[in-house]
C-alpha cells in the first residue's frame, strides 16, 4: 500500500514539475509576444504560436504520469 | 476551394483625357487590387487637381468629429453631397465649434483661477486685517500663508532677529509675517523648513477692505462663470446632436472622393498617358474588361500579364459554411497563392477538437446561446462568434457521445447513454487513445498538403525526400513502442519498422541538404518530433479531463448542501451556478486556444508558409 503512495506522489511530481518548467518558459515568452502585439495586431497569431511551444512539456509530463499511475496497478 | 483565388495580373493603359471617369469606374467595381507603381522608367502619377482640397476638408471633418466627440458607427446615407456645398457648411461649423471650444477653455481657466483666489481670501480672513494692509510699504514686506510647524519657526526666527511682527488668528490656521526686506530671503528659509505653503499677496493686490466680501463677491462669479460654462457645454452638445449625423455621411463621400483623386499616385504615367497595374480575380476580368471599355468610350487597352506567383495578393475562397474560419487565417496569415488553402480543413476539424474537449450538452447548449446572442448582437465578432457556434454544437454532439448533462451522467433518474465514460477511469485509456489516433489523422493530413505543395514548388524529387519520408518515421513507431515496452510485435516487423525509421530519416537528411549540412544535422535531430506532435494532441484527454471532474466536484458539493436542507440549500444553488459559471469559461477559454494551438502547431507546421499579402480591391474600405 505505501508503494502506491509513492507511485501517486511520483505521478504529481512528473505532472507537476513539468507544468513549472513549461510555465517558467511561457512566462518569458508570453511577455515578449504581448510587447510584439502591442506594436503590431498581426503578430497575435504567431505570438501565440511561440507561446504554446512549450506546452508539449507539460503533456509529456502527463503521459509519464499516466504510465507511472500504470505501475500501480501492475504491481 | 483547395486554393486561394485565381488571379489575373492585369494591365491597363488610358489616356490621361479619360482616366478619371476610367478611375471612377475601377472604383465603384470594386475588383482590382492595385500594384503601386515605382518610379522607373515611367514616372509616379500626379493626383487630381482637387485632392488637396478634398484632404483640406476630411481633416477638417474628422477635427470636428473629435471636438464633438461624435458617435462611432452611425449609419450613413448613400446620397452623394455637392462638394461645394459640404465645403460651406463645414467652414461654419468649424468657426462655431472653435469659437465655443475657446470660449470653453477660457471659463476652464478662470474657475481655477478664481476658486484657487477665494480659497486664499477665506484662509486670509480669519486673520482680521484688511487687504490693503498686506501691500504698499517702503521697507516692509508682507509673508502670508500656513505653516505646519509655526512655533519652531518663530523660534527659529528669533535668533536670526527681533525685528518681525506675525499676525495668526486663534486657530492658528495661517499667519501674516511682516518683515524688514532685507530679512524676508532668511524668513522664507526658515518657513520653508517647517512646512510653510505660501498665499501670494499680489494675488489680492489692488483689492480693498475685508477678505470675506471679496470672497463673497468672488463666490457669485464662479456661480455665474459656472452657468455660463454649463450653457456653452450644452450648445456643443446641441451642435453634435444637429450634426453628427451628417458629418458621418461627409466623412464617408469626401473620403471616396479623396480615394479616387489619390488613385493616380499609385499609376505610372507620362505625358499623355496613364498605366494601371493591379491583380483582378480571373473570374471578374471579363466583367471588368467590358466596364472600363464603356466608361472610357473604347480609348483603353487591358493587357493579362505573366507574374510571379509568390507576389500575387491572396483572396480566400471557400464554400460558404467554412468562411467563417477565415477569420482564423487572417489571424494566422494568409497562405502564398500557390500553396493550399487549410481553411476547410480548420471547418471540419476545429469543431471536432473543441467538442472533444468541452464535451458536455449542458455546456454545449450554454455556449451555443452565447454564441448565437454575440452573432446577432455584434457585428464586428460574427465570424468568431460563428466559429464559437459550430464548435459549441459539436460539444453538445460530444456530450451525447460522453453522456454528460453538466457533468452529471444521470438526468432526472435516467442514466444517459454514452459511447465512453470521462468520468470513469477505464474511460481515461479509451479517451486518450481516441486522442492520439484523432491526432495522428490530423497530422497525417497534414503531412499529404505538405506533400502537394512541395510537389508544386520543388517537384517529386523533394516532395518524397521532404515529406514521405515523414511517413516512413511514422512506419518507425511501432519499433519505438515496442522498444518503450508498451506494445509487442513479433520479430520480422520489428526490423522492418526499424528500417523504415531509418530509411525515411536519411530520405529526410538528404532533403534538407538542400538548406546545408547544418539543416541535414537538425532534420535527424527534429524527425522525432513527429511523435511528439502526435502526443500533443493528449490535451484533447486533458483538457477534456480537468473540466468534467471540476464539473463533478462542483454537483458533489452542491448535493451535499441540499442534503442539509434549510439555508444551506441557497448556498447550494450559488455554488452551483458560481461553480457551473466558471468552469464554463475556463472551458471556453481552454478548449478554444487549445484547438487552435493544436491547428496552428501540430497541423500548420507540416505543410504551411504563409504571411502572403491580402486581396484588398481599389474601393474596398470606402463603398460599403
Amino acid at each position: 500500500m505505501a508503494e502506491t503512495g509513492l507511485i501517486a506522489i511520483g505521478a504529481g511530481l512528473a505532472i507537476g514539475i513539468s507544468a513549472i518548467g513549461a510555465a517558467l518558459a511561457e512566462k518569458e515568452i508570453g511577455s515578449a509576444a504581448i510587447g510584439a502585439m502591442a506594436e503590431k495586431d498581426e503578430f497575435f497569431g504567431k505570438g501565440l504560436l511561440m507561446t504554446v511551444i512549450p506546452e508539449t512539456l507539460v503533456i509529456f509530463g502527463l503521459v509519464i504520469a499516466i504510465m507511472i499511475l500504470g505501475l500501480a496497478k501492475g504491481g | 476551394m483547395i486554393m486561394p483565388q485565381r488571379m489575373t495580373k492585369a494591365r491597363i493603359i488610358v489616356p490621361k483625357t479619360q482616366l478619371e471617369r476610367a478611375v471612377k469606374e475601377l472604383h465603384s467595381s470594386r475588383v482590382l487590387h492595385i500594384h503601386e507603381h515605382e518610379k522607373a522608367e515611367l514616372d509616379i502619377g500626379e493626383p487630381f487637381e482637387n485632392a488637396e482640397k478634398l484632404s483640406e476638408l476630411l481633416v477638417l471633418i474628422r477635427s470636428l468629429q473629435s471636438h464633438l466627440r461624435t458617435e462611432h458607427n452611425l449609419k450613413t446615407g448613400h446620397g452623394q453631397p455637392d462638394i461645394t456645398y459640404v465645403e460651406k457648411s463645414i467652414r461654419k461649423l468649424h468657426n462655431e465649434v472653435t469659437d465655443k471650444n475657446e470660449k470653453l477653455k477660457k471659463l476652464e481657466e478662470d474657475l481655477k483661477r478664481m476658486t484657487q483666489l477665494q480659497a486664499d481670501l477665506q484662509c486670509i480672513a480669519k486673520i482680521g486685517l484688511p487687504l490693503e494692509s498686506y501691500s504698499g510699504y517702503q521697507n516692509l514686506s508682507c509673508i502670508t500663508g500656513t505653516c505646519k510647524s509655526m512655533d519652531k519657526a518663530k523660534r527659529e526666527l528669533h535668533r536670526e532677529t527681533d525685528k518681525f511682527r506675525i499676525f495668526e488668528p486663534e486657530d492658528k490656521s495661517a499667519f501674516a509675517l511682516f518683515i524688514n526686506k532685507e530679512n524676508r530671503q532668511k524668513a522664507f528659509e526658515i518657513l520653508s523648513n517647517n512646512g510653510f505653503t505660501e498665499i501670494p499677496t499680489e494675488s489680492f493686490s489692488g483689492m480693498k477692505g475685508s477678505p470675506e466680501i471679496h470672497a463673497q463677491r468672488i463666490v457669485k462669479e464662479i456661480r455665474l462663470a459656472e452657468g455660463e460654462r454649463e450653457k456653452t457645454k450644452q450648445e456643443l452638445k446641441k451642435l453634435k446632436h444637429n450634426w453628427q449625423q451628417s458629418l458621418a455621411s461627409f466623412e464617408k463621400s469626401i473620403s471616396q472622393e479623396l480615394e479616387i483623386a489619390q488613385a493616380p499616385l499609385k499609376f505610372g504615367s507620362t505625358r499623355n498617358i496613364a498605366v494601371i497595374t493591379g491583380w483582378v480575380p480571373t473570374s471578374s476580368m471579363i466583367s471588368l474588361k467590358k466596364r472600363l471599355e464603356k466608361a472610357a468610350s473604347g480609348k483603353i487597352y487591358i493587357r493579362e500579364e505573366e507574374f510571379d506567383e509568390e507576389e500575387a495578393p491572396v483572396k480566400l475562397h471557400n464554400i460558404k459554411p467554412a468562411r467563417p474560419f477565415e477569420f482564423l487565417m487572417h489571424l494566422r496569415g494568409l497562405p502564398v497563392y500557390n500553396e493550399i488553402d487549410p481553411t476547410i480543413i480548420l471547418f471540419l476539424t476545429f469543431p471536432i477538437f473543441f467538442g472533444f474537449m468541452l464535451g458536455d450538452i449542458g455546456y454545449g447548449m450554454v455556449t451555443l446561446a452565447l454564441s448565437l446572442l454575440i452573432r446577432a448582437k455584434m457585428e464586428k465578432a460574427k465570424n468568431l462568434a460563428t466559429i464559437l457556434a459550430l464548435a459549441s454544437a459539436s460539444s453538445i454532439l460530444f456530450g451525447f457521445v460522453f453522456g454528460e448533462f453538466f457533468g452529471e451522467e444521470n438526468l432526472l433518474g435516467m442514466e444517459l447513454p454514452r459511447l465512453m465514460s470521462r468520468a470513469h477511469e477505464e474511460g481515461i485509456q479509451q479517451l486518450l487513445v481516441a486522442s492520439l489516433i484523432l491526432g495522428a489523422v490530423h497530422i497525417n493530413i497534414g503531412l499529404l498538403a505538405g506533400f502537394y505543395n512541395e510537389l508544386k514548388h520543388h517537384g517529386l524529387k523533394q516532395a518524397i525526400l521532404e515529406k514521405f519520408s515523414w511517413f516512413l518515421i511514422e512506419a518507425g513507431g511501432p519499433f519505438i513502442l515496442a522498444s518503450l515496452g508498451i506494445i509487442k510485435i513479433m520479430q520480422p516487423y520489428l526490423t522492418i519498422s526499424l528500417s523504415l525509421l531509418i530509411a525515411g530519416v536519411v530520405m529526410l537528411a538528404i532533403g534538407e541538404m538542400r538548406t546545408g549540412t547544418i539543416g541535414a544535422f537538425k532534420a535527424i535531430v527534429e524527425s522525432i518530433t513527429i511523435f511528439s506532435n502526435i502526443l500533443s494532441y493528449a490535451r484533447l484527454m486533458a483538457v477534456g479531463l480537468a473540466s468534467v471532474q471540476l464539473a463533478i466536484i462542483i454537483n458533489e458539493f452542491a448535493k451535499e448542501s441540499f442534503h442539509q436542507g434549510g439555508f444551506s440549500v441557497v448556498i447550494g444553488i450559488i455554488i452551483l451556478l458560481l461553480g457551473h459559471v466558471l468552469n464554463i469559461v475556463l472551458g471556453l477559454l481552454g478548449s478554444f486556444l487549445h484547438s487552435l494551438r493544436l491547428e496552428y502547431v501540430e497541423f500548420f507546421t507540416k505543410f504551411f508558409i504563409g504571411g502572403a499579402k491580402p486581396y484588398k480591391p481599389f474601393g474596398e474600405n470606402t463603398t460599403r
